[in-house]
């Protein structure tokens, strides 16, 4: 305390500013409770007003709707977000999911601007699989009515070895009941934590809260006129990036591609009921970069080859815009750059108008 | 259980109400809550940290009864205390780091058996306060006779997991005022909790990313010279609101059941010196190392090579005590090697404390720092080496961050060093409180908007705390 007066009268400080240092003795009991008791008739009025604020905010905010229809993301990049943006864009006629190689890769305009398809909406989403992009797609139809889902299938997606596993990715696009099913019932933290976001949309949606808090900040608005397509900043195409990111891809997919394995299976599973509700499929074969078939050419080659068996096995053509791009339109090893999405968008919209004449 | 999880806030709330309301048996709550907290991660390990109490605790008593052959007894109880942590954290380290000299130096391929364990959460903190016990009681200090009072010194669950090192003279007495709920504490308490979850929510939770793609791209072998330093400096930011965050959260929660825990930081990044830096960062950590390595070595009462001597031991402790890793161990090195050359050079540059010296001082000192953050943060020696090269103007093909990231980086830097220059001098406006029929409305209102806030910054179980790992 002395020392705090020395420095408050040193520094001269004018009145309204003082030590940020309790100055009254502090109240001291045997516990908290007799001064709750004392100040009931505070408390009481101090609980009811917190709660009628909360009620408010609850009914007023979140559940008429007011916070989905005017929320602005920063990112589309994660599932909340895109099934957010996908709530405010009902109107698209052809639907593109899968992972990152599709969200970096698919412009929705571009694809119009070269295709009468009618509107599109980019649904993928960084790190997905098939068993999220086919949960997210069974997601996106409550808000959608589709005349063609184009389904992202990259080799690694039919790897021999691809296991689902728990994650909060999972979470954000998995009921309870869809986790369990795949063999990752929620724990009981994680059941009470849904059980929390059911009863508190400012908790259950604060993903979407903080994105619009991001983007708030100076041209950190996404612009919704691109319909879920994003491109990743700045880049990462120098040889040694490359070289490390293929190295991590052999780590990741050390399996076989296969036509018979548990991704080809789930995927197979999406299309079927695609087809059932009356929508059009398509497989996308994304474009990777030329170092990557380089150094990893015989796991590629053989995921392209079960690719290909797989889309004919189920009658569903394969958009293969590979050669649309050249080595300058990657940003790194699996993911185009702005330019390289424009032209294989172009591509992508060429071979739907020719896939879907009417 | 994190403390910024959904778990923490309803543990929290309940160990509080059941420790307030059972007034006979407010220690055994502790004990309980901190046994819930500990064993929520790992039933098994808990059970480890209560026999490692009660090792201690017959130790310190052990050692509190002996006359004879002392030091003897203490070192071996401090080898058994350091034979566990070297067993989890150090021993598959060292094994692997033989097998790697043997193929440098020999050419001879070893594949030498891991135990491959995982390692206990806030072990090498609780390691150093059982020394710490240990060591003051061979001293001269009394051994804690009451072993709920050891019990609760040793597994106290606000600073279990990380810190702050605590020292049982200042903890063990104040086991005797939990009979009183204070107020001011109490509500102090309160705020360091909010302030902690800001730090760790919104700021280095929100600076992560920047720093894991830069260090990400510097270990693929290519970084931009300006990516290099802004990655370094959001890393710096970073580990400094997360583990003071968590500090916070530490000790506001330990204020909420009536115990003072002393400050880990202050103001590290005002430092103006080497010295001066350690004298602000992880506070708890570098009083251990001068009290438990460096003065045991001979500290500062030696000749000028001895001491520099001590100062780099101290140091290369301090970093391998971070982590398994040859990282942390150069990290530590590097600390060494600079106090050693500041406590060289301190006699011919005595300070003046005019403000070009002083800003010159501060330039050296944080340049320092950050240089020190690459080794600390970098998965692997060739990425300090890209990272450092980058630093230096030789920056490969990388264009990672915008001038948006560049914006928030450098302005949440500028922002902590203002704002910590405004709280140490006491700059705080304080708001009339509205009185009547208005309070009871206002302090509701506030709530409200403390638990909206909360929801909304509440993490969603991707964010631990960086400081955990250790």
């Amino acid at each position: 305390m002395a020392q705090t007066q020395v420095l408050h009268e040193g520094s001269a400080l004018p009145r309204p500013l003082r030590p940020a240092v309790a100055d009254r003795p502090s109240a001291v009991a045997s516990s908290p409770w007799p001064i709750f008791r004392a100040n009931a008739r505070s408390i009481g009025p101090a609980i009811a007003t917190c709660l009628v604020i909360l009620v408010a905010i609850e009914l007023a905010v979140f559940r008429s709707g007011f916070f989905i229809s005017n929320l602005r993301v920063s990112s589309p990049d994660f599932p909340t977000a895109k099934l957010a943006l996908a709530a405010r864009m009902p109107d698209a006629r052809v639907l593109y999911v899968g992972d990152s190689t599709v969200l970096t890769g698919v412009a929705p305009q571009a694809v119009a601007a070269t295709c009468e398809c009618g509107p599109g909406f980019n649904a993928a989403f960084a790190a997905s699989n098939p068993w999220l992009t086919s949960a997210m797609t069974r997601r996106l139809l409550a808000y959608e009515h589709p005349a063609l889902v184009v389904i992202g299938v990259a080799p690694w997606d039919v790897e021999s070895g691809a296991v689902f596993s728990d994650s909060e990715l999972a979470h954000e696009v998995l009921s309870p009941a869809e986790s369990a099913a795949l063999g990752t019932p929620l724990d009981l933290a994680a059941r009470i934590d849904a059980l929390f976001a059911q009863v508190s949309s400012a908790y259950g949606q604060r993903l979407l809260i903080k994105e619009w808090l991001a983007s708030l900040m100076p041209n950190e608005r996404y612009d919704e006129a691109q319909r879920g397509y994003y491109a990743v900043p700045g880049s990462a195409s120098g040889v040694t990036q490359l070289a490390a990111e293929v190295v991590r891809m052999k780590a990741v997919h050390p399996g076989d591609p296969t036509v018979s394995g548990p991704g080809a299976a789930v995927t197979r599973s999406l299309i079927a009921e695609l087809r059932a509700r009356g929508i059009a499929v398509a497989i996308l074969v994304p474009p990777i970069h030329p170092a990557a078939y380089e150094q990893n050419g015989a796991f590629l080659e053989r995921g392209d080859a079960a690719v290909r068996a797989l889309a004919i096995e189920e009658r569903v053509p394969v958009i293969d815009c590979r050669s649309a791009v050249s080595i300058d339109d990657f940003r790194d090893l699996l993911h185009l750059r702005e330019s390289g999405a424009q032209k294989q968008s172009a591509c992508v919209g060429d071979q739907l108008q020719m896939l879907l004449p009417n | 259980m994190l403390f910024n999880s959904l778990e923490y806030l309803v543990f929290l709330p309940l160990a509080w109400i059941l420790f307030w309301s059972i007034p006979a048996h407010r220690i055994t709550v502790l004990l309980i809550a901190s046994y819930v907290f500990y064993a929520s991660w790992s039933p098994p390990y808990a059970a480890m940290v209560f026999g490692l109490v009660v090792v201690n605790y017959l130790f310190g008593l052990a050692l509190g009864r002996v006359r004879r052959r002392r030091r003897l007894a203490l070192a071996a109880f401090i080898a058994f205390d350091l034979g566990v942590l070297g067993l989890f954290k150090y021993f598959d380290f060292a094994l692997r780091s033989f097998a790697a000299g043997t193929r440098a130096l020999l050419g001879v391929e070893l594949d030498p058996p891991l135990l491959q364990l995982v390692l206990p959460l806030g072990i090498s903190f609780f390691t150093f306060e059982f020394i710490h016990y240990l060591v003051d009681i061979y001293r001269g200090d009394v051994p804690v006779h009451s072993f709920s009072k050891f019990h609760v010194f040793a597994a106290f669950f606000p600073t279990q997991i990380a810190g702050p090192i605590k020292r049982f003279q200042q903890f063990v007495p104040s086991l005797a005022t939990v009979a009183h709920f204070d107020v001011a504490l109490a509500r102090e308490g309160l705020g360091l909790i909010g302030r902690g979850l800001a730090k760790k929510v919104l700021l280095a939770d929100r600076l992560a990313p920047w720093a894991n793609r830069g260090f990400s791209a510097a270990t693929d072998g290519s970084i931009g010279t300006g990516d290099a330093w802004l990655v370094t400096l959001a890393f710096s930011l970073q580990i400094f609101f997360d583990f003071s965050g968590y500090t916070d959260i530490a000790r506001g929660s330990a204020a909420l059941f009536g115990f003072r825990i002393p400050i880990n930081f202050d103001g590290p990044y005002l430092a103006t010196s080497l010295a001066d830096f350690w004298h602000r960062w992880h506070i708890s950590l570098s009083t251990w190392l001068r009290d438990y390595v460096y003065i045991p070595l001979g500290g500062s009462r030696r000749m000028r090579i001895v001491v520099m001597r001590n100062l780099i031991v101290t140091m290369l402790l301090g970093g391998l005590w971070h982590g398994a890793a040859w990282h942390f161990v150069a990290w530590g090195g590097l600390w060494g090697i600079g106090l050693a050359l500041h406590h060289l050079l301190r006699p011919r540059f005595a300070p003046r404390s005019s403000l070009p010296t002083l800003v010159a001082g501060w330039l050296l000192t944080q340049t320092f720092v950050l240089v020190g953050w690459v080794l600390f943060r970098a998965d692997s020696f060739s990425s300090v080496g890209v990272m450092l090269r980058a630093m230096v103007g030789f920056g490969g093909h990388s264009s990672l961050l915008t001038a948006k990231d560049m914006f928030f980086i450098v302005g949440t830097g500028t922002a902590l060093l203002v704002a910590t220059l405004v709280t140490r001098r006491g700059w705080t406006v304080r708001l009339p409180l509205p009185t009547g029929w208005a309070r009871p409305i206002f302090y509701g209102a506030a709530a409200a908007l403390v638990i909206l806030v909360g929801s909304i910054t509440a993490p969603t179980g991707r964010e631990a705390f960086i400081y955990f790992q250790f």
